[in-house]
């Protein structure tokens, strides 16, 4: 097979690449969500004045999350997800939502750690006239604290965000269903393919790389713009 | 004048670790008061001003707004509590057979600092005493954050919100906590504004300002609220000399409406013509006090007649 086959081949499955490319965004994407809301109520009440005992018991449970997600590896995770905590979904014909929630409650314990840097980074000042004006510090979090940490650690987030982007290939080590059929994220079909025909492993692991290289192409471009909108903001 | 103060503060005392701040600070303010605060450095003066909104919480002592107590109703904290209970009766008994010459404040002193020290208020006091606290915390305590809606902060470093226009640093407080629709916010923001000279800059972000812009807004966001008083921390501290005076020229306007106000300040000048009153700290106490005329003219005190002969 020459390699001009084996592209030939590649565009007859494009359809499929699609498919197992919106899977992975799809598993990406919601992850990040989870990700992102977790890791500012982490981050918040890691943050929060232990003076009450409500916000203790919180803050120890935030600390023991932390460690336990941080401490043991992503697939060992979405196996103990797959196979116990969410195996009611082994009974369902859509099963997305485990590799979904598994990568979101990942990445939220590092998402906080992130923002909570951020709100660290944020002038104390800032809390002290929230504050002054009367008002809560709550609201003081979510109206001023939260916005201006949010903007320091954009670039981090990001960094996160691609990593978990990437990090999604490691879904192929569970069976995923959509509709009562089977699907791919896109190293599980590239992995499929090649057992089916081994001649195309190659070619198809370079096809596999140059699309998550385009996706977080875009992300960075996403990133900058972003960035650039949030400087304006201040002018 | 009112002759009930606005603001009373009873026996305060902060300390930072080891480090004693205040060591037992006692004043009261009356409506439309004028209190300016000078001192050297690490004298306790802001630490004293931050405490009467509980942006810093006492270690000990009362702040009362209004007739409100503000602080929290930890038994510790007041004197008065402590009194009420058994233990201090008993304790106070004791040290008098002991010690039968004993001064009876020097005397309540000391029993009071034994209590704290050995906790013994939770070891021997029942649920009379409770009640007791109980009682006094329902009549008289208030969350501060509806306090400092009527106590109005300006800071040395202005903090101004950094993530809001200028209109939205003033209109944030009074709509977030239902004072004001937006409207209303808004038109009375643009009222302050341009009493300031500075309407323009309405929908600017903090960041484009200058020193002595963002002051004055900083003061017209606590004005925003219509707060009873204004408490000035070293508010020209901060500020390149050339702007100091637009900012002291609004707190002098702002004086003579009659605003209550606490003022920090290293700018002698200022507080000899805007305060009817000066506290000058040292060490953590009020160390004199007086009519701005007599202490900066005849001071009593040598520590204060030291530190105006370095900084006149």
């Amino acid at each position: 097979m020459s390699f001009l086959e084996k592209l030939a081949y590649a565009w007859e499955l494009r359809g499929l690449f699609a498919q197992s490319l919106g899977i992975s965004l799809l598993i990406a994407l919601g992850a990040v969500v989870i990700g992102f809301v977790i890791g500012v109520l982490l981050a918040v009440i890691r943050i929060a004045p232990k003076t009450n005992p409500v916000v203790k018991v919180l803050d120890g449970f935030a600390q023991l999350y932390i460690t336990i997600i941080r401490g043991t590896p992503t697939m060992v995770q979405l196996l103990i997800m797959y196979s116990s905590i969410l195996v009611v979904f082994k009974y369902l014909g859509t099963n997305l939502l485990v590799p979904i929630i598994a990568f979101g409650v990942n990445s939220g314990a590092y998402m906080a750690e992130i923002i909570r840097s951020g709100i660290n980074s944020v002038d104390v000042g800032q809390m002290e006239a929230g504050r002054s004006v009367g008002l809560s510090w709550v609201t003081t979090m979510r109206k001023i604290i939260i916005p201006q940490a949010i903007k320091v650690v954009i670039p981090t987030i990001f960094n996160e965000i691609i990593i978990l982007v990437k990090e999604t290939s490691v879904v192929s080590v569970i069976a995923l269903r959509a509709g009562g059929n089977q699907v791919w994220d896109l190293m599980g079909l590239v992995s499929k393919m090649a057992t089916a025909k081994p001649a195309v492993y190659n070619t198809f692991l370079y096809i596999g790389a140059l699309i998550y290289l385009t996706v977080v192409l875009l992300l960075t471009f996403l990133q900058k713009m972003l960035e650039k909108r949030m400087k304006k903001n201040e002018r | 004048m009112n002759d009930k103060p606005l603001i009373s503060i009873k026996g305060l005392y902060k300390y930072f670790d080891k480090l004693q701040v205040l060591k037992g600070v006692s004043t009261e303010i009356k409506k439309g008061e004028k209190v300016a605060i000078i001192g050297p450095s690490g004298s306790g003066k802001s630490t004293m001003l931050r405490c009467i909104n509980l942006l810093e919480n006492p270690t000990y002592g009362e702040i009362w707004f209004e007739g409100k107590l503000l602080t929290p109703i930890d038994p510790y904290l007041h004197f008065d509590v402590i009194k009420l209970s058994n233990t201090y009766q008993k304790q106070l008994e004791q040290y008098l057979v002991e010690h039968p010459d004993a001064d009876p404040e020097a005397a309540s002193e000391a029993v009071i600092a034994d209590i704290k020290k050995n906790d013994l208020l939770k070891k021997n006091e029942g649920g009379a005493y409770r009640k007791a606290i109980k009682a006094l915390f329902q009549e008289n305590f208030q969350n501060v954050d509806i306090s400092r809606r009527d106590i109005g902060m300006v800071f040395q470093h202005f903090n101004l919100f950094n993530n809001l226009t200028v209109m939205q640093n003033l209109t944030l407080a009074p709509v977030e906590l239902k004072l004001k629709t937006k409207e209303e916010a808004e038109a009375r923001a643009l009222e302050l504004l341009t009493r300031i000279g500075l309407a323009d800059k309405a929908n600017v972000y903090p960041s484009t300002l200058s020193g002595g812009q963002k002051q004055r807004i900083a003061i017209v966001r606590a004005l925003a609220m219509n707060p009873k008083v204004m408490l000035f921390d070293e508010p020209t501290s901060a500020l390149d000399p050339e702007m100091v005076g637009e900012v002291l020229d609004l707190i002098k306007q702002l004086a003579d409406t009659g605003m209550t106000m606490v003022i920090v300040t290293h700018e002698m000048g200022f507080a000899r013509e805007v305060a009817d009153r000066v506290l000058f700290m040292d060490g953590g106490i009020i160390a004199e006090e007086g009519k701005p005329k007599e202490l900066f003219a005849n001071p009593q005190n040598p520590r204060t007649k030291e530190f105006l002969s370095k900084v006149l």
